[in-house]
């Protein structure tokens, strides 16, 4: 039995002008010892995905069907209370680099001591002392505990964010394009740290992001995600070596590799489709350099294939 | 020290507005045509050693920065700010006497309306769309839209005439001469008009405002990371949400005591309170010309004191501003 | 002719965009009942309404004969209160228009400009926002003497610094984008550039603020003229509340009082109601939120 199962997940958001289908019918696990990384191009349904397993859905979206299945209970069946509980404790989430995930008016110790607090029974100085380990465990000095927010460059904050998020040693950690908007130095020491914390912590880790490269460094299994549906999933070497679904290959052909040969810059060219009327058939077809006339007429399922989950005519 | 640093600029910068607007004030009084001043020396009202004493001490022989300098001067060094007619006594007098008697109605009303008015607005921002939230928005909506004079007109017919439960003019029962707890119960019967007149524009105001914000800071990233930490609602609405959306308020209390001083003059000419907002429409009325420029001078100066004051509250409880150096 | 079309198409697109929010209706709705009142004022059954009436007919509650009653002067109500409107209104929209005027113009050339320009003006706006407005209002109407025109400037001044810092900020932003640079480098003029490519960008912005300044217009006169400082050769809603309250009989009449105050009140929240309904519909997602 795996950590987390999610089953035939489907969320839309239900618009003005009808429901848009952001996350349709998707599936995937992760085990104690994996690191899932979640890719795709922006507003594939990635993060509204993982948001779900924390049971957020943003207003007007809702979570409509499906299962999702953390230690063996669903939490879409859980109630408020017990789903409150979970948070930052059983499962934890970091937030996107790039936005203001912290609150500026509360230091960072108190932000840290907030979690702990919540879901432990210790006195205050516990707490603190906690506060400050968990800010060296993520490289930054203990000392720092008492400072505001603003005080701390972006890379630093990410990084406070870790600090919270495992302060209460979670089962699971999900990261939100943990190194987007950074550059690439503060990228390579945070992706450093996170590995160093997984293996430490014995961590599961789902990570989303739309960067190839993060998820080479640091997941053991991949999903690709396009408009809304999960395309391939495999574990990351195979995927790297030999993508089987046209998406994933042309996402890994168009990433430019510095250390390999110097090939042609492959763009995909087109753009997702809507997702309030989406076409019939593979959602992908219009833009694959491989579709069939069957791509047009009928979704593909998804089939196993050399051990991995691809959903593609060409592998009937 | 960013404290430090930031209140240094802000005394500053109000020490040099204070400066324009005596100049202004001046300005207004003299050059403006039917120049009031000289207009003075017509009122019948003043003897006529009065007006000698008057020509010397306004420098009015001599060019119009000779008079900028008496004036100067008289301000400065004698705090003089002229002598009224109608009423014979010295200007500062006359307004000082009554000053009290506002702060009594705005600082009640300020306090008030700001209580009331930032706990509805931020329940209302934090519980947008349902009910309560309609009935709040509408309500404040309506109240922001009566000034605050009309506002008065309405409770004095209501409270005061129809239903007889409030006095509708003065500060105190004429010829009751009481004393001790009798006389503060008389009072705050009286202060009970006035003071509801102006709270009703300001909660209105406070209600929108402290709503708007908290509708922001819910938006915020830093709200949907504290529910991944499964906090309580209620100490997130506690510790994030209204720590961040009483900021703005902070901010807009500032530029409210100019509004707040609109709405005492039109309060106390309504229910004919004696402070100085009453003392601004008597001047009127009576052409009592310098009282008129002492008072737009005391008033123009209070505000920027207490824009100052709330400038360095702000810079005290944002972090930000408080300890300084962002990266 | 063919310019005059597009205008009134665009109008009319926009007018219906307003009747989709709530607040826009009810705007919309007493704002076409001010409008035929201000018009067809004279033809709604008034006399003159400074003239004073006969004496038997002195605070005389509301009647077949006198539809509001009569003031203590004999003076008919329900004239006062339809012919107070085109005062309200006047000064309203004139006020507006010069008060957007200046503020646009201000906060153009300070956003445009930058630099020391922008600095010295900035000071300037900031000074005048720092003056209590009630007071300043109140001062400069008595030393400059009663007159509608008076009204009007006065009004003005007060509320001049506030629109100009709404559209310099607007200015602000607008300049970072890419259309400016790309003007400049084919090497328009500044003029050019401020009227022709910025200004047009700000118009919607330029429209709420009139639609706010006149619910602060409607406000100063009322204010203004119920203080007693409102041109004595009209009558308007405000003097009507003063005459009431000079009066000492104003708790024995209370029709006298309640006509002034109900326009006042719902202008005002006609003119707040459309200007919130015009915020909303120019912030993005608007359209979208409502399926148009």
């Amino acid at each position: 039995m795996a950590l987390l199962e999610v089953e035939n997940l489907k969320i839309y958001y239900f618009t003005g002008a009808g429901a848009v289908k952001a996350v349709d019918d998707i599936s995937f696990s992760v085990d104690k010892d994996e690191t899932l990384g979640l890719i795709g191009e922006s507003g594939c349904g990635k993060t509204t995905a993982v948001f779900a397993i924390m049971r957020f859905a943003a207003p007007p979206g809702r979570i409509v069907g499906g299962k999702i299945i953390f230690e063996g209970r669903d939490i879409l069946t859980m109630s408020e209370e017990e789903v409150r509980l979970l948070r930052g404790q059983g499962v934890a989430m970091v937030f996107q680099a790039a936005q203001n995930a912290l609150n500026p008016v509360m230091t960072v110790g108190d932000q840290i001591t907030e979690v702990i607090n919540q879901h432990e029974k210790v006195t205050k100085e516990e707490a603190w002392e906690r506060a400050r380990k968990q800010l060296e465990l993520v490289g930054i000095g203990g000392d720092r505990a008492k400072g505001y927010p603003h005080e701390f460059s972006g890379g630093m904050k990410q990084r406070v964010g870790i600090a919270i998020a495992t302060a209460c040693n979670p089962r699971l950690l999900i990261l939100d394009e943990p190194v987007t908007g950074l550059d690439v130095i503060v990228q390579r020491q945070l992706l450093n740290l996170v590995n160093d914390l997984r293996e430490k912590l014995r961590l599961p880790i789902i990570l989303i992001t739309h960067d190839l490269s993060v998820v080479a460094e640091t997941c053991s299994k991949v999903a690709v995600m396009y408009a809304g549906k999960i395309v391939e999933q495999a574990d990351a070497v195979s995927l790297y070596k030999n993508p089987a679904h046209p998406y994933s290959k042309l996402l890994i052909e168009a990433y430019p590799s510095i250390k390999g040969e110097k090939g042609k810059l492959i763009s995909i060219p087109g753009a997702p489709p809507g997702l309030l009327n989406p076409p019939v058939g593979c959602y992908f077809w219009p833009r694959c350099p491989s579709a069939m006339d069957i791509c047009q007429e009928a979704e593909p399922p998804v089939q196993t294939k050399d051990g991995r989950l691809v959903a593609c005519h060409l592998y009937r | 020290m960013g404290l430090a640093r930031f209140a240094i600029r802000k005394v500053s910068a109000a020490m040099l507005t204070i400066f324009v607007i005596i100049c202004v004030n001046f300005i207004i009084f003299r050059i403006v045509p039917g120049d009031p001043v000289r207009m003075m020396f017509r009122d019948p009202r003043v003897g006529a050693e009065k007006i000698q004493e008057m020509y010397r001490k306004f420098g009015l022989s001599g060019s119009l920065g000779e008079q900028f300098g008496a004036y100067l001067r008289e301000l400065f060094l004698r705090g003089d700010l002229g002598f009224s007619f109608a009423r014979r006594a010295p200007v500062l007098e006359v307004i000082v006497e009554r000053i009290p008697q506002t702060l009594m109605l705005i600082l009640t009303a300020l306090i008030i309306a700001v209580i009331l008015g930032t706990m509805l607005g931020a329940l209302a921002g934090w519980r947008t769309g349902t009910k309560f939230d309609s009935i709040i928005i509408t309500v404040s909506l309506a109240f922001y839209s009566i000034p605050t004079f009309i506002m008065g007109i309405i409770m004095l017919v209501i409270f005061g005439l129809m239903l007889g439960l409030f006095p509708m003019s003065g500060m105190s029962t004429i010829g009751a001469d009481l004393t001790g707890w009798a006389h503060v119960k008389d009072v705050l019967w009286h202060m009970f008009l006035p003071v509801g007149a102006i709270v009703v524009w300001y909660i209105g105001e406070y209600i929108i405002v402290t709503r708007n914000s908290m509708q922001d800071v819910l938006d915020q990233d830093y709200i949907i990371s504290a529910r991944a930490k499964g906090i309580k609602e209620s100490a997130i609405l506690r510790r994030h949400a209204l720590r961040n959306a009483i900021l703005p308020v902070v901010t807009i209390t500032g530029v409210n005591v100019a509004f707040a001083v609109g709405g005492v003059i039109e309060a106390e000419t309504v229910f004919n309170w004696p402070g100085v907002g009453r003392l601004l429409y008597d001047s009127v009325m009576g052409r009592d010309y310098p009282v008129l420029q002492g008072l737009f001078l005391i008033f123009a100066v209070a505000l920027v004191v207490a824009n100052l004051v709330v400038d360095l509250i702000y810079g005290y409880i944002d972090p930000r501003i408080k300890v300084g150096g962002g990266q | 002719m063919p310019r005059l079309i597009s205008v009134l198409r665009s109008t009319r697109k926009s007018l219906k965009l307003l009747l989709t929010h709530r607040m826009g209706v009810v705007g919309v709705v007493i704002f076409v009942i001010l409008a035929i009142i201000v018009i067809f004022g004279p033809l709604m059954r008034t006399v003159d309404p400074i003239r004073t009436g006969l004496p038997e007919n002195i605070l005389v509650p509301p009647s077949a004969k006198f539809w509001f009653g009569t003031d203590d002067l004999g003076r008919d109500i329900w004239s006062q209160a339809i012919l107070g409107a085109r005062i309200a209104l006047l000064v309203g929209f004139l006020a507006a228009i010069a008060t957007v005027a200046v503020g646009t113009l201000i906060g153009l050339i300070s956003g445009y400009f930058g630099g020391k320009i922008d600095e010295v003006l900035m000071r300037i706006v900031d000074f005048f926002m720092m003056l209590p407005y009630l007071p300043l209002m109140i001062v400069l109407a008595a030393v400059l003497g009663p007159s509608i025109w008076n009204v009007i400037l006065v009004v003005s001044i007060t509320y001049w610094p506030f629109t100009a810092r709404v559209i310099r900020s607007q200015v602000l932003s607008l300049k970072e984008r890419a259309f400016v640079e790309s003007s400049k480098s084919v090497g328009a003029s500044d003029s050019l550039l401020i009227f022709g490519e910025i200004m047009p960008n700000v118009v919607p912005l330029m429209f709420a603020e009139a639609v706010l300044m006149v619910t602060w217009a409607i406000y100063a006169e009322a204010v203004l003229a119920f203080l007693g400082l409102g041109d004595p050769m009209t009558i308007s809603w405000g003097m009507m509340l003063n005459f009431a309250m000079g009066s000492g009989v104003m708790t024995m009449a209370p029709w006298w009082v309640i006509p002034p105050i109900v326009f006042i009140c719902a202008t005002i929240l006609a003119f707040t109601f459309l200007g919130t309904a015009v915020s909303d519909i120019l912030k993005p997602g608007y359209r979208e939120a409502r399926g148009l």
